[in-house]
């Protein structure tokens, strides 16, 4: 500062603080705040990069179908550029954490490599070992050291935070849990950041909702097959010295992604053979197992037979030997009854005989008797005839022929010689007969009694026979009855016998179709297996790049999002800024017009006399560019960064000046306020000096043309008619603060929308549309008989009612995408998570909601429009969509939408249904499709299996809520319990640290309004002294004084209140679309108290200038301005 | 009957280590009525004389009295009332509000005085009724004096003060006010002072106060003063 030139223009500055103070203070705002805002982007950026860095994150990501053998790993090694391989395991599990249900992913940790990680300073100190990629950071507890050891992630919404000492029990896998998982249970013993989980949601899975919830890392032992690999990371050599957001990047890694994707498919048949061979061998295994079984099976089955054909045959013998016991049987009681009856008849025999004998010996004895009686009558003859004979013989010895006589007598030929010849002879006779009777007598009774003792030997021979014979009969019925008995017995034991090998039989029967059965199922599998092994595909090769990471995409979006914004927003500030620089600057070559004509009149030229103002204007620019991107650089983004921190792991936010932005946000603010010096200084620098050192005339009044609208203008009073002349007198300064008032507002009003239409995604959603409070996830397959559920659904105490309902995943694409859809059919078939149009063919992940009972649907979902509130009815016609998703559709109502439901592993399971859009609901957080059942039924052919129960909870509070969670988890065919209080409350984070930007919109807003209102009363001031000197000579009042001046600020406030109004309305829309993500529609409304407050904050503004410029009111002095024109 | 008194007036501003005395002991009178002209050299202290008069500054000692007020004790706001009502200022530079017309420029004080006369028929009485409408930048030097005597007249005040009321405008315009003053003096009895370095205009005067450095030189009375119009110079 030599020349006096120079020392005027430095004191020119000193001399007019105020006014150089406006355009630095402007400057300083819309560099700062341009700068802050488009630094915001690069430094969550650069801050994400650096993480990546420290944590050695993966550039490329290799998922096989069929998982990596080391052979593939030594592949992948040997590629160019690849700098470090690390092969890991993944799995995806429903698990119990410290009693609650949630879904985890499971990685593999390194485990001697992350417990070399120094503990006090994860990020700054890499693990000795560079073969360690994706490094979690330890931020508790310490790293799984022993088989059972886990390390859970330190989530920040939607999860209660783990415990160290958890129990993590895993209850279910995608396959068979022990397929994967070498131990299912775990202790948490450390908690986790990852770089590979950024932001709050964790990916997406095929297990039951389909997100996951928790990540978890346990030793690559703990997995079942640590050998085969499902998950290969790799980093490209230099891509870590390069942002990973710059092309620069891409270009490394993209020529290592296509040589992978080169030896993918060599690699692909590799495994393939690999697999084949390994489960060929396996097989065959199985296979000559089986040929063994087989073996076996028929050996055991030919004995068997054996066994029964010798049974058999036992039976037979048995059975013959049983005839033949029984012939012989037959035959011996036969026998007996033969020999009893030959017994019987010589019995008989023997007793006629012995009768015919008893007879005869009774004959005999009878001839005896007769004998004997002839005895005795010979006896008596002869004792007759002795007397007689002696008589006789005395006559005669007639014994003598007695005896001759025998039994003849002839009495005749005998006379008494003859009598007693015959006498004697009768008696000799007669005693010959009586001696030959007798001795035949004798002899008689001798046989007799031989007969007799015949008789008697003979019926005691008899009878001993007999008795003999009955022994013997007995002996031989006994035995007979024994034999009986013993071919009864034997019959029996054959029965039991046959029965036995009926049974045996039909055993071996039944074990043979058995065996035969189970061989031809083991041939079967084993003909399956083959056949599997004859079909093996080849696997699929996924070469993925960070891009894929769900935390990664979040960030960058969210960045690119910010970036958008950042784009915009300033723009207000930079048209203020042009604005006031070109107000003051024409005030001021205004005020120095005399001084211009002076430098000219002594020589200057026009360049130098404009490079005063240049440089006056300029010195502002950069001072205050130098400040304004200083405090931006460093305050916005931290501001905004704190907004997304509940939903992000990250490190702290590093906030570099970035310089290319620095550069270009003072740039475009130094520039934007020599420009407009130019403008102002241009038309004084062209006027002679001679009509320069002329005071300028004063500027004419002119009418306006409300002054044509009589009746509106005669009412006004004087000083309502200067402000009104003055408003459009001066256009550029009414444009200044119209402007500029308009962005305070707009601000103020976009940063309580913002806030109203965060927190109204929670408020309508489940405040308004959901009328329930819970959400059970069921297993259909377990429901029939869960009888306590029911009791527990229907009980009053726990619940007021519920809705059992069908939800699941669908894809929606619009008529345009689906036919573009068939005509060519998408190569990848990766679906796109929820609410994210997938890349390939565009559609959008969705759930189709199918209510159990349309008349009660209304009780739990308010479907309605949003504008208007007009109830929507489902009908069989056809379905309601929520907004949001048909928005991103671009469907209307009337619309067909084409809808391909989902497996649970997220692939297509039917062909694209088109269904008719008959009405469009408000929703907020996730997309819906809702359909009736009946349409249900008809379209897709199924019965809407309820797979989940919308409840209203009759218990708030959080504990009672725990206990009736922990209830419906206690059955069966319950898989999850949600309420909508822990949604909400989680939610309620992430709205108060919106806070910080609303703030820092109101701080902007505020300096925006103080700035040009300060610098349009600083220059009323200045301009119109002698204006307010007389008013004040006239008697005017101070407060009328104030308001001759601030009338004008305040038309001008108010009208720039109601037009910031206006364009914050639409400001906060671009806002909050932009920063929207694809899965919720932010609250749309703008709550009416939210226009009171931007209007009152602004108005309030407009008061705090006033009153701050108050001062200067007072301070003209009457008897100053009046002296002379200046 | 006296009606305004200066006595032993200073008034010394001080900028710095400097004192300026620009008005030092000054003391005179001007009975009711009466069209007093006050003239001095550029810097004798004219000026602060008027506007500690009128009420726009106050004086470092003595007393000032219009009436039976005492002006010199009076508090700002009851100074303020006291330009309000009681004073009628005409300026050199006129001092026109540029953005109202020559009516709105007269109503702007009769709308905040207790008994103004109407605006128009002042106007008319300063010989503008066709010009009421006009901006002040639609008019000529003499007319926005006429207008700004207007404005003064209109508040009906009890003292007209005017401070080099022809001091931007040529000598027939000035001459023209000149007779408008003294005509509106003489016609409503108004008291009249006129500041002005231009001794040609002390023959319309009834009384003539010289200055000089600050201090009154003369005070002398004209009993026959002449008609403006005929004044020139
Ligand atoms: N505000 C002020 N500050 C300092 N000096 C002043 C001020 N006003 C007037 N003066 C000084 O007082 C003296 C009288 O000034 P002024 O009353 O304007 O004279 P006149 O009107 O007679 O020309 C002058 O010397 C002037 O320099
Ligand atoms: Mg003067």
């Amino acid at each position: 500062m030599h020349t006096a030139f120079q020392k005027e223009i430095l004191r020119s500055i000193t001399r007019s603080l105020s006014r150089f103070a406006a355009i630095f203070a402007i400057v300083a705002l819309g560099a700062g705040f341009y700068a802050g805002l488009r630094m915001c982007a690069p430094d969550m950026r650069l801050t994400l990069d650096r993480y990546f860095d420290q944590t050695a994150f993966m550039d490329v990501h290799l998922v096989s179908t069929l998982g990596f053998s080391s052979a593939d790993v030594t592949a992948v090694r040997q590629e160019d550029n690849v700098s470090v391989v690390m092969p890991s395991h993944q799995a995806d599990a429903t698990a119990t954490i410290g009693g609650r249900r949630a879904t985890v992913r499971v990685h593999s940790l390194p485990g001697e490599a992350a417990a070399s990680t120094h503990a006090s300073d994860q990020a700054s100190t890499p693990p000795n070992d560079s073969q360690y990629l994706n490094r979690p950071l330890l931020v508790a507890g310490r790293w799984p050291q022993t088989s059972g050891e886990c390390m859970l992630d330190s989530s920040k919404v939607f999860a209660h935070t783990a415990q160290l000492g958890d129990q993590v029990a895993l209850t279910a896998g995608i396959t068979d849990l022990a397929d994967t998982f070498a131990h299912t249970h775990f202790t948490v013993v450390g908690v986790f950041d990852s770089s590979s989980y950024v932001s709050f949601s964790r990916g997406t899975t095929s297990l039951n909702d389909g997100s996951i919830d928790r990540v978890m890392y346990i030793l690559q032992d703990d997995f079942a097959h640590p050998a085969t690999y499902t998950d290969l990371y790799l980093t490209v050599r230099g891509a870590a010295d390069v942002s990973t957001f710059q092309p620069a990047y891409r270009e490394l890694v993209d020529p290592v992604t296509t040589a992978l994707e080169k030896i993918a498919p060599e690699r692909e048949v590799a495994r393939l053979a690999e697999l084949k061979a390994e489960a060929q061998g396996e097989l065959d295994e199985k296979r000559s197992e089986y040929e063994k079984t087989r073996v076996d099976a028929d050996m055991r089955l030919a004995q068997g037979q054996a066994e029964l054909g010798e049974a058999a045959a036992t039976l037979a013998a048995l059975e013959e030997q049983l005839g033949k016991a029984q012939l012989d049987y037959a035959a011996g009681e036969a026998r007996l009854t033969r020999e009893q009856e030959s017994f019987a008849a010589q019995t008989g025999e023997a007793e006629a005989q012995l009768d015919a004998a008893r007879a005869e010996l009774d004959a005999r004895t009878a001839e005896l008797q007769q004998l004997a009686d002839a005895l005795e009558a010979l006896q008596a003859q002869i004792g007759a005839l002795e007397p007689a004979v002696a008589q006789l013989q005395t006559a005669y010895d007639a014994a003598l022929a007695a005896e001759a006589l025998g039994q003849v007598v002839d009495p005749t030929s005998g006379a008494l010689a003859t009598q007693l010849g015959a006498a004697q002879e009768g008696l000799a006779y007669t005693r010959q007969a009586y001696s030959a009777q007798s001795a035949l007598y004798a002899e008689g009774t001798a046989a007799t009694e031989r007969a007799r003792a015949q008789l008697e030997a003979g019926r005691q021979e008899l009878e001993a026979g007999e008795k003999q014979a009955r022994a013997q009969f007995a002996a031989a019925r006994e035995q007979l009855a024994a034999a009986k008995q013993r071919i009864a017995q034997g019959r029996d034991e054959l029965e039991v016998g046959k029965r036995q090998l009926d049974d045996a039989q039909a055993e071996y029967q039944e074990g043979k179709a058995d065996a035969e059965a189970e061989l031809a199922e083991a041939h079967a599998a084993l003909e399956e297996a083959q056949a599997e092994i004859d079909d093996l595909a080849p696997p699929t090769w996924y070469v993925l790049g960070r891009d894929t990471n769900t935390g990664y995409a979040d960030f960058t979006a969210d960045a690119d999002r910010i970036e958008a914004i950042s784009i915009v927003f300033p723009l207000i500030f930079f048209l203020v800024a042009a604005l006031v620089a070109l107000t003051t600057m024409t005030r001021m070559v205004d005020e120095e017009r005399t001084l211009i004509g002076t430098y000219k009149a002594l020589g200057y030229g026009r360049g130098r006399i404009a490079a005063k103002y240049l440089i006056y204007a300029g010195a502002g620019g950069i001072l205050g560019s130098v400040c304004g991107i200083g405090i931006g650089s460093q305050v916005l983004p931290q501001v905004i960064w704190r907004a997304y921190t509940t939903m992000y792991t990250a490190p702290a936010l590093l906030t570099p000046v970035h310089l290319p932005i620095a550069l270009g946000a003072a740039a475009a603010a130094v520039g934007v306020t020599l420009l407009a010096t130019i403008l102002a200084v241009e038309t004084s620098l062209r006027e002679s000096p001679a009509t320069l050192m002329l005071p300028r005339a004063p500027r004419p009044g002119k009418r306006i043309f409300l002054e044509r609208i009589r009746p509106f203008w005669s009412r006004l009073s004087f000083s309502q008619k200067v402000t009104a002349r003055n408003l459009f007198r001066y256009k550029k300064r009414l444009l200044m603060t119209v402007i500029g008032i308009t962005g305070c507002t707009a601000l103020l009003l976009t940063g309580f929308a913002l806030k109203d239409s965060i927190g109204d995604i929670l408020d309508r959603q489940y405040g308004e549309v959901y009328l329930y409070d819970t959400t059970i996830g069921l297993d259909p397959d377990k429901l029939d008989d869960d009888t306590t559920l029911t009791a527990l659904l229907n009980d009053q105490a726990a619940f007021t009612g519920y809705l059992p309902v069908r939800t699941e995943g669908v894809r929606l694409q619009n008529t345009t995408q689906h036919s573009r859809a068939i005509r060519a059919p998408a190569g990848g078939d990766a679906t796109p998570a929820h609410g994210k149009v997938g890349a390939g063919d565009a559609s959008l992940a969705s759930y189709m909601c199918c209510p159990s009972d349309l008349n009660r649907i209304d009780d739990f979902i308010r479907l309605r429009t949003r504008i208007g509130s007009s109830p929507l009815s489902l009908s069989g016609s056809g379905v309601l969509l929520t907004e949001k998703a048909a928005d991103m559709l671009s469907v209307k109502v009337g619309d067909s939408i084409y809808v391909e439901r989902l497996d649970s592993a997220g692939d297509t399971t039917s062909d694209a249904v088109p269904l008719t859009v008959t009405g469009i609901t408000e929703q907020y957080v996730a997309h819906f499709l809702y359909i009736s059942p009946d349409l249900y039924r008809r379209v897709f052919d199924d019965r809407p299996a309820w797979n989940g129960v919308l409840g209203k909870a009759a218990v708030t509070e959080e504990a009672a809520q725990e206990a009736l969670s922990e209830a419906l988890l206690g059955e069966d065919a319950v898989t999850t319990v949600q309420f909508a209080d822990d949604i909400v409350s989680s939610f309620d984070d992430m709205l108060n640290s919106l806070n910080s930007v609303v703030l820092v919109l109101i701080l902007s807003a505020g300096m925006l309004a103080f700035i040009v209102l300060y610098n349009l009363t600083n220059l009323n001031v200045l301009e119109r002294r002698r204006e307010i000197a007389t008013i004040k000579v006239l008697g005017f009042y101070e407060s009328e004084v104030d308001a001759y001046i601030y009338r004008e600020t305040a038309a001008l406030t108010a009208l720039g209140c109601v037009l910031g109004l206006l364009l914050g309305v639409g400001l906060a829309r671009f806002v909050i679309t932009t920063v929207e993500v694809d899965v919720v529609m932010f609250g749309r409304a703008i709550h009416p108290m939210s226009y009171a407050y931007s209007a009152a904050l602004t108005l309030l503004f407009a008061v705090v200038v006033n009153l701050a410029m108050r001062p200067r009111l007072r301070k003209i002095d009457m008897v100053e301005s009046l002296k002379s024109v200046e | 009957m006296t009606f305004v008194r200066f006595e032993d007036v200073h008034k010394i501003y001080r900028t710095g280590e400097v004192e300026i005395a620009a008005v030092d002991g000054v003391t005179f009178d001007v009975n009711r009525g009466e069209l007093a002209v006050i003239v001095g050299p550029s810097g004798a202290g004219k000026t602060t004389v008027l506007n500690l008069l009128g009420g726009m500054d106050t004086c470092t000692s003595g007393t000032i009295r219009l009436g039976n007020d005492e002006i010199s004790a009076f508090t700002p706001r009851r100074l303020t009332q006291y330009r309000r009502f009681d004073i009628g200022f005409v300026f050199q530079f006129y001092n026109l509000v540029p953005n109202l017309t020559a009516l709105e420029n007269v109503e702007l004080a009769t709308q905040i005085c207790r008994e103004p006369l109407d605006a128009a028929e002042t106007l008319l009485e300063v010989g503008l009724e066709n010009r009421m409408d006009n901006f002040p930048s639609q008019l000529s030097g003499g007319e926005q004096q006429r207008v700004a005597i207007a404005r003064a007249l209109a508040k009906n005040p009890r003292l007209l003060l005017c401070d080099e009321p022809t001091g931007a405008l040529d000598s027939s315009t000035g001459t023209s006010i000149l007779t408008l003053l003294q005509d509106t003096s003489r016609r409503t009895g108004h008291t009249v002072i006129i500041i002005t370095h231009n001794h040609a205009l002390t023959a319309m005067a009834d009384r003539i106060i010289q200055m000089n450095n600050g201090q009154v030189v003369d005070v002398r009375t004209n009993p026959r003063p002449a008609r403006a119009s005929t004044i020139q110079w």
